[in-house]
């Protein structure tokens, strides 16, 4: 790989790779600190999505894309953690496999920065019709949230983690802001992001550095003004006693989530042992979780972690029969517990060890999970690369992944019961 | 073994397919990737629960593949397969589909060693009456989780309307009572008729040592080949050509009301190419009624008529065959009288030439996009060799398909009696019509 500096705060993180029939180009503006805001942002990536100056309308542009061999590109942003990334990214196929003389890499790039540079305006905004639709989407898809009962436990349990903090101040409060967003407050979000976000290009693909550097640098001059430095997350410290909440809900099974805190992230010296703790615990199938509350207690189908690496929080979340809530919650503390005493055999550490180090030798055949890998780590200021971060794994002994283990503090306790229709009634 | 190289010069691949003495087809395909990637099919999925091999009919309770599937890691040592494949890092997994069982692992080396786990696991089952019960509230855990997840209920409520007696419908896990009545020997029933190298498929992609791979094939597996699994879906007539159903309202738990059209080809006897060709007459059907590009969603997106992105997905093969598009919506009645419109213009006036061809360019790069990665790779060899069908030869049977086969193909398909339209509303809108009906 290779990272270059376009302008300070635009960087360009060049990988040669020949492998693919396709190639990809990205840029993501990254918005923390003051220019993190939730409903801003998440509405800006839609509107955006309605069309260009030149493509008016979705149809135009995905006609113009189908054009191209079905060149895909990808706008929609996501949070991690405080931070909300836009990104802007295009896939097109290579035009060495495409009948005839076709080229699309221009072509297709070109569509990109139209989305980026020229998006669909009216008297200086965005159109208005654009915008309340979008509102009208982000506002259904929050009602429509509980459908995926999965998600909806995890996302609850978060806001229980880090209450009060700005990942879930803006999170509880999203519905009230985008309510009151306007074509032209979501426009001027857009002109700030545009001027002050620091910029992550990533590129996979036969094209030189130094070429595709000549070509941005003269793309990208609408860019080149001071940027933000990126704000990192604050780890805040865990509750005195772990807080339970529950919520009913029609249906068939029952979510349980158990929210730690850690103070670990990805920049921290101990998280290649912290990265043994979760596999050793629950993200394979000989792990603690599944081995035990699964496969002998047959307490769930799943059991199955997600760790917010700038956060420092880890939420297990198991689809349970509610008759056993307090059986899995109990069956998910003493596995932490064994991990926290070192209560954890010579070979499951190796086999996790393996196991681990060829996920990140994989990711160099996956370039949207290589850019993920990057990009978190530009967020919590990790230099490691895949490589580097392997060897560590491999050089961790097992105290210290039970050292690892003991920072993980219970601090919230989620469950989202699902009744019958009835019973929901009566207990909301 | 028998073998077979092909080079496709269009997308610069080579794989070579061969039959095992004992049966087993395996493709295999080297390319320059860290992971490996291989996956063992075995032709027994849910569709295949009731049907007649070599002629005599066998009826396995609903959901008896998919149990099968959670009970192949076991050993006789007593050691989970997860855990052999651990020691040599390999990522492993299984899914069950209609028509196969699937079995996959992942690794950057030692891709050997990690083939002989595999095949040794699911050459030799193991499992008891007491293992069996206790997967059981395992699978019914799996099978509460689907019911509560609004994606499955309408495509599964869809499917019914559009086939209600057939086993098309039937849901792959089974049902709670299907999953009690599953015994250990119920399973050793179906692994004995259906896990036999016949009727076997090994894909396998990445870095591996070819020779070496064929040694264990030649050590593990049998050296003669067993008698054929000749297999035929009960009940034994064709799928119908016309709906159960065509217009259905269901009562689902979700927050926005959904829609589902189902479309209903025709499966039969046809050879491997004319089928291939059908499948792709019927995926340009479906680009023209249901791209982003096109005038239903278009219109649909611009009058803010569906919240997001809708989904849509084409099934042909030897036992299946349909399309099915499946979106939110905020009036289904609108939707449902626009679709007939377009439907009606698609059967009528015939697909537009622009979206013809930006539907083969489509296809075309979907095609292209499985050898970005040895696990698409492996998945489209294993499906292709399946369906009998010459990889080689997608790219252009999509480019020699004419505008005029194809609408064809449209006017049979779009004809109202093949047309399943599904409207799924919330369990509150059910409350309310029946407060309203009651007054």
């Amino acid at each position: 790989m290779e990272r270059i500096v376009l302008y300070p705060g635009i960087h360009l993180n060049h990988f040669k790779d020949t492998r693919f029939k396709y190639e990809s180009f990205s840029m993501n503006f990254i918005c923390s600190g003051p220019l993190y805001d939730l409903a801003s942002a998440s509405l800006l990536s839609a509107i955006l999505g309605c069309g260009t100056a030149n493509h008016p309308t979705d149809a135009e542009m995905a006609g113009a894309l189908l054009d191209l061999y079905s060149a895909g590109i990808g706008i929609r942003g996501y949070s991690e953690g405080e931070t909300f990334i836009q990104p802007f990214s295009v896939t097109s196929c290579k035009d060495r496999y495409l009948p005839g003389k076709t080229t699309v890499r221009t072509q297709a790039r070109e569509l990109l920065f139209e989305y980026v540079f020229s998006p669909y305006t009216e008297g200086g905004i965005f159109k208005k019709e654009y915008t309340e639709q979008q509102k009208r989407n982000k506002l259904d898809l929050l009602i429509a949230e509980k459908d995926n009962r999965q998600l909806y436990a995890i996302k609850k349990c978060c806001q229980m983690l880090c209450a009060g903090e700005p990942m879930a101040a803006f999170s509880e409060r999203l519905e009230k802001d985008l309510k009151k967003a306007t074509p032209r407050s979501v426009f001027s979000f857009y002109t700030s992001m545009l001027e002050s976000a620091p910029v992550e290009i990533f590129y996979f693909g036969d094209q030189s550095a130094e070429e595709l550097k000549d070509f941005l640098c003269a793309k990208l001059l609408p860019l080149f003004h001071p940027k933000q430095e990126i704000t990192r997350d604050q780890i805040s410290l865990p509750k005195n006693m772990p807080q339970r909440k529950r919520e009913y809900i029609r249906g068939n099974q029952s979510v349980l989530c158990v929210g730690f805190k850690t103070p670990i992230t990805r920049n921290d010296e101990r998280y290649a042992a912290f990265c043994l703790v979760r596999e050793i615990l629950c993200d394979s199938p000989i792990s603690l979780l599944f081995t035990n509350v699964r496969e002998k207690l047959g307490l769930c189908y799943y059991c199955s972690p997600v760790f917010f690496p700038t956060k420092g929080m880890y939420v297990l979340s198991a689809g349970i029969d509610k008759k056993n809530t307090e059986a899995t919650e109990n069956a998910i503390l003493l596995e932490v517990e064994r991990m926290k005493s070192g209560d954890f055999s010579a070979e499951l550490l190796e086999s996790c060890k393996k196991s681990l180090v060829n996920v990140l030798k994989e990711l160099d055949d996956n370039p949207a999970q290589k850019e993920d890998w990057y990009l978190r780590g530009i967020l919590t200021g990790d230099t490691l690369s895949p490589t580097e971060l392997s060897e560590k794994i491999m050089k961790t002994a097992a105290e210290e992944v039970a050292n690892a283990a003991r920072t993980l503090t219970v601090d919230s306790i989620f469950l989202l019961c699902a009744v019958k229709e009835h019973q929901k009634e009566v207990l909301s | 073994m028998t073998n077979r190289t092909v080079y496709m010069p269009d997308v610069d691949e080579r794989y070579t397919v061969m039959t095992h003495r004992s049966g087993l087809t395996v493709c295999l395909s080297n390319k320059d990737f860290n992971t490996s990637y291989a996956v063992l099919g075995v032709g027994f999925g849910s569709l295949f629960e009731n049907c007649a091999v070599n002629g005599k009919v066998y009826t396995f309770p609903d959901g008896t593949a998919h149990f099968l599937e959670h009970k192949m890691f076991e050993n006789p040592d007593g050691e989970d397969t997860f855990l052999k494949f651990s020691r040599v890092g390999a990522e492993a997994n299984a899914y069950t589909g209609p028509e196969q069982t699937c079995y996959l692992f992942s690794l950057p080396d030692h891709t050997e060693d990690a083939l002989e786990i595999l095949m040794k696991s699911i050459l030799s089952p193991f499992f008891t009456q007491k293992s069996v019960n206790s997967e059981k509230s395992i699978v019914i855990e799996e099978l509460k989780m689907y019911r509560d997840d609004p994606e499955e209920t309408v495509r599964n409520a869809l499917l019914h309307a559009m086939y209600k007696n057939n086993r098309v419908q039937k849901n792959i896990c089974g049902t709670v009572t299907s999953v009690k009545r599953i015994t250990a020997e119920s399973l050793f029933e179906a692994y004995n008729l259906f896990y036999t190298p016949s009727n076997m498929v090994l894909s396998l992609c990445g870095k591996f040592d070819k020779e070496k791979v064929c040694t264990i094939l030649d050590r593990l597996l049998p050296a003669c080949p067993a008698a054929p699994c000749a297999k035929t879906v009960l009940p034994k007539e064709h799928l119908p050509c016309r709906c159960f159903k065509n217009r259905v309202t269901v009562y689902e738990n979700i927050s926005i009301p959904a829609v589902a059209v189902g479309i209903m080809g025709t499966t039969g006897k046809t050879g491997a190419e004319e089928r291939l060709k059908r499948f792709y007459a019927m995926c340009l059907i479906a680009h023209a009624l249901f791209s982003r590009s096109g005038e239903f969603v278009s219109g649909l997106v611009k009058d803010n008529l569906i919240p997001d992105d809708p989904s849509y997905e084409t099934v042909h093969n030897a036992y299946r065959s349909y399309i099915v598009f499946e979106s939110s919506a905020y009036d289904p009645k609108e939707f449902f009288r626009r679709f007939d419109l377009c439907a009606r213009k698609i059967r009528t006036e015939g697909i537009a030439k622009l979206d013809f061809e930006r539907g083969k360019k489509a296809l075309y790069a979907d095609f292209l996009e499985n050898f970005n990665s040895s696990e698409g790779c492996a998945h489209l060899y294993l499906s292709d060799l399946f369906e009998e069908l010459d990889t080689a030869k997608t790219g252009r049977c999509i480019f020699s398909l004419s505008l005029e086969e194809v609408n064809a193909s449209a006017r049979e398909l779009l004809s109202d009696d093949r047309l399943c339209r599904l409207t799924a509303l919330s369990l509150e809108q059910k409350k309310s019509k029946e407060r309203n009906t009651f007054k």
